[in-house]
């Protein structure tokens, strides 16, 4: 009995001297902080990347990482982590003017990834994002659901064209959602991260140049192979470069 | 007496602008046209505004004269009586060459006046007056005010249209003005004038220029285009015709002509070396300077406005703040200057004030050093400097502890909006909250199909009790169903089928409450059943009552009337809902 009781206590015992996941983080984001306003701006990009890389998916932790590459003159890496901060938070005014700001940093004239009527058409797939979305596809989906089991019990014609009513929202809502999971789980969208990048015709170093490409530029990954990635800058620029070279949105 | 010389005076005075006596008396000598070939006759009209006299033609010796005739005529305007008198001749030059026709003399009430003379050619081809203004109709020339002006001193640009005959829907396209700045005066004048005996009416579009550079400069040709109004020659003229002497009007052709200016050269002179010791304020022209001040007595902390007023003729919309030199105890605060610049013939003009708002910070007597101009003078053709004194000041101390807070007004400024621009670039700071660090997983495919299967699946289990409800087999559900099956059917049959259907559906439902199937009941079985099954006396009374209406109705053989047809239908529907809910 007594042997029982003193290894419950030294269980009790680590586990309270253990550090929680959540104070380690904590830890580690104020680190990275001081670090950032002392202009320690490597050791801030390691501190935040670092609470990135353990799972956590935060669009202002993003906008850090993104804000302290930036200050640490790596221009692909911060567009790539504001990019990453946009899915999440489409429409922080912060992360948008320090965005545009990178943007403008960058040497490469980018084409339009997306024709702009599709901006206009699908606009809510660009103005909410993916969490919102899912949200407001499952409320709708409930909405519709519920009026048409009141239909059904009441037989009242009125609910049958409020619940017909909702049946589109939702619908879009759905679609779009199920698009934004596909989206995620194939990304094929990527930044540039070098300063400069000779894009080739084939896998080999000796392959004809075909196009420079400069940090920051957002390529289309096509496909993958041995190493290396084929991307599409723009409709007639078209090549291979090493897949270390980009880092996937 | 006194009303008798009033009277006499009223009336001299009325009559007094209708004495011919008194009007002045013109002559005028007009030729239709100033070229014609030999044989060919021209029309001269001598006029005599204001008189009657004849003219003599003694010296037309170069001509055969016939006479046409005299008109004349009296006209009142504005209580002024005026006389006219118009004699025409016909005039055949006797030879070729520059033909003169001498000032006629008309004598007017003992008094001589002549005309103009008056040069007619003749030649086998007469100018039709392309190129000058003899014979011409219609004809353009410009000019400029100076052709050797300063840089930066301004001139007049004039161009003229003359017409001797009808025109309309006039084009004007000014030159470029390349090397200048122009200003076109909106106001333009037309008047008639007499050259070489025709008259002509004259239409002027004037433009200030101001040389922007030195050297030679060329103003490039003005072109208009004018529409000349030709008489039908075909049509009979009628009395009427100078009546409608407007191109609205008129029923002649229209002649289109292009009429262009030569260019023109001028030289535009530098301005001299500019004083060494005098610092040259860029105008040019004729200025006057002056300094006032709101006011001469202050206290410390009092603003007072001080007003330097540049005004005159010239490029003074490019006069800039004289330098007013301010004792160090003063702070200033310049207003934006106010402008009252005009246009007309003679060009820019008006004033500029700069005002600049002082305030003391320390008591004493403080004289402003006077304020000086520098332009050029064109008459004088040299730099003139202009100096105005600046009043003195006496500031005295303020009767307050401390300072107040000062308040300048300096009058009514518009703000002037202009686009903000980006002055440096960085990005906005991190986002320090703790909240960076809480993980916003998405939601998770899996959970997501869920939420949206939940309430399909709810949805369809409703569905499912529904349809199970509807297939009970108890003896109640059923028979319930089948009355409310044979309701529906009496409310749709005709006569027989009525009764019939009431019948089996009140006998259903009877059934159904007391949890029996069957197929027929008697009333009395029917009230026996419903007592037995726990309904009231009342209610079991009621039900085997109308029972037995519909069964005398069914078994009488008429059809029941529309009335009753209601009622019956109507307590039956009733009684089926109090049995079976």
């Amino acid at each position: 009995m007594k042997t029982r009781l003193c290894l419950t206590m030294v269980i009790i015992a680590m586990l309270a001297a253990a550090p929680c996941p959540a104070q380690e983080h904590a830890r580690q984001f104020l680190t990275a902080m001081e670090a950032y306003k002392a202009g320690d701006y490597a050791g801030a990009v390691n501190g935040l990347e670092a609470i990135a890389v353990s799972g956590i998916k935060n669009g202002q932790l993003y906008y850090d990482i993104g804000n302290a590459h930036l200050k640490n003159n790596d221009l692909g890496r911060a567009i790539l982590w504001y990019e990453r901060a946009l899915i999440l938070l489409p429409n922080d005014p912060d992360l948008r003017f320090n965005y545009d700001y990178a943007r403008s940093l960058t040497k490469d004239a980018q084409d339009e990834t997306t024709n702009p009527l599709v901006h206009i058409l699908f606009f809510w797939k660009y103005q909410l994002s993916t969490r919102t979305v899912i949200v407001l596809a499952l409320a709708f989906n409930l909405v519709f659901w519920g009026l048409a089991t009141a239909q059904r019990l009441t037989r009242r014609r009125g609910l049958r064209h409020a619940a017909l009513a909702a049946l589109l929202p939702a619908t879009v809502l759905i679609f779009t959602a199920a698009y934004n999971y596909y989206e995620s789980a194939h990304p094929t969208q990527a930044i540039v991260l070098p300063d400069k990048i000779a894009v080739r015709s084939g896998l080999e170093p000796t392959s004809t140049e075909l196009f420079e490409l400069h940090a920051g530029a957002k390529v289309k990954v096509v496909k993958a192979m041995n190493h290396h990635v084929q991307i599409r800058f723009s409709e007639d620029k078209i090549g291979w470069i090493e897949s270390g070279a980009v880092g996937r949105i | 007496m006194r009303i008798a010389i009033i009277i006499l005076a009223t009336l001299i005075g009325m009559l007094a602008p209708l004495c011919p006596a008194l009007a002045e008396v013109t002559v005028r000598a007009e030729v239709d046209r100033t070229a014609v070939a030999p044989g060919e006759s021209l029309e001269l009209q001598v006029t005599v505004n204001g008189g009657k006299g004849e003219a003599d033609l003694s010296g037309l010796t170069d001509f055969k004269v016939i006479s046409r005739g005299t008109s004349s005529s009296v006209q009142f305007i504005n209580g002024h009586m005026s006389r006219k008198q118009t004699t025409t001749y016909l005039l055949i030059p006797q030879r070729k060459g520059q033909l003169t026709i001498p000032a006629l003399a008309v004598e007017v009430d003992g008094q001589i006046y002549p005309s103009d003379p008056i040069t007619i050619t003749v030649t086998d081809q007469p100018d039709t007056g392309d190129h000058s203004s003899n014979g011409k109709e219609v004809w353009v020339t410009h000019e400029v005010s100076n052709s050797t002006p300063y840089e930066n001193q301004q001139i007049t640009y004039t161009f003229r249209l003359y017409n001797t005959v009808q025109i309309n829907d006039a084009k004007f396209q000014p030159p470029e003005f390349d090397g200048f700045s122009a200003k076109e005066i909106k106001e333009r004048r037309s008047y008639r004038k007499i050259i070489n005996g025709r008259e002509a009416m004259v239409s002027e579009i004037d433009y200030i220029l101001i040389p922007l550079k030195s050297g030679g400069q060329t103003i490039e040709p003005a072109v208009l285009q004018v529409g000349i109004i030709r008489p039908d020659r075909t049509r009979r003229q009628s009395p009427f015709d100078n009546f409608f002497k407007d191109p609205f009007f008129n029923r002649g052709t229209v002649d289109t002509r292009i009429l262009q200016t030569d260019p023109l050269n001028l030289e535009v002179r530098p301005l001299p070396p500019r004083p060494p010791d005098r610092k040259f304020s860029g105008l040019v022209g004729h200025f006057d300077l002056r300094v006032e001040a709101e006011s001469s007595d202050l206290k410390v902390g009092d603003s007072a406005t001080v007003a330097i007023t540049v005004e005159g003729r010239g490029n003074i919309m490019d006069a800039q703040p004289p330098s007013l030199q301010v004792p160090p105890a003063f702070k200033t605060y310049a207003d934006n200057p106010q402008e009252e610049i005009n246009l007309d013939r003679n060009g820019f003009h008006g004033k500029k004030v700069f005002r600049t708002a002082l305030v003391p910070l320390k008591a004493g007597q403080f004289q402003l050093p006077a304020v000086t101009l520098t332009y050029f003078d064109v008459d004088q053709k040299a730099y003139r400097t202009l100096t105005a004194s600046a009043p003195a000041l006496t500031v005295a101390a303020s009767q307050e502890a401390s300072p107040p807070p000062v308040s300048i007004t300096p009058g009514p400024v518009q703000p002037i909006k202009k686009k903000v621009t980006f002055t440096g670039r960085d990005i906005l700071p991190v986002k320090e909250n703790l909240s960076a660090i809480q993980s916003h997983q998405p939601i998770s495919w899996v959970i997501f199909l869920l939420g949206l299967a939940t309430p399909a699946l709810i949805f369809a289990g409703t569905v499912l009790v529904q349809r199970l409800r509807r297939q009970d087999t108890r003896p109640a559900a059923l028979m319930r169903a089948k009355a409310h099956q044979a309701l529906k059917a009496a409310q749709k049959g005709p006569g027989e089928q009525f009764l019939t259907g009431l019948h089996q559906a009140l006998t259903a439902a009877i059934l159904a409450a007391a949890g029996r199937m069957g197929a027929a009941l008697t009333w009395k079985e029917a009230e026996a059943l419903l007592l037995t099954s726990g309904r009231s006396a009342e209610e079991a009374r009621q039900a085997a009552e109308l029972l037995s209406t519909i069964e005398s109705c069914k078994f009488s053989g008429q059809p029941p009337a529309a009335q009753q047809r209601d009622a019956l239908l109507a307590q039956t529907s009733r009684t089926i809902r109090k049995l079976v809910p």
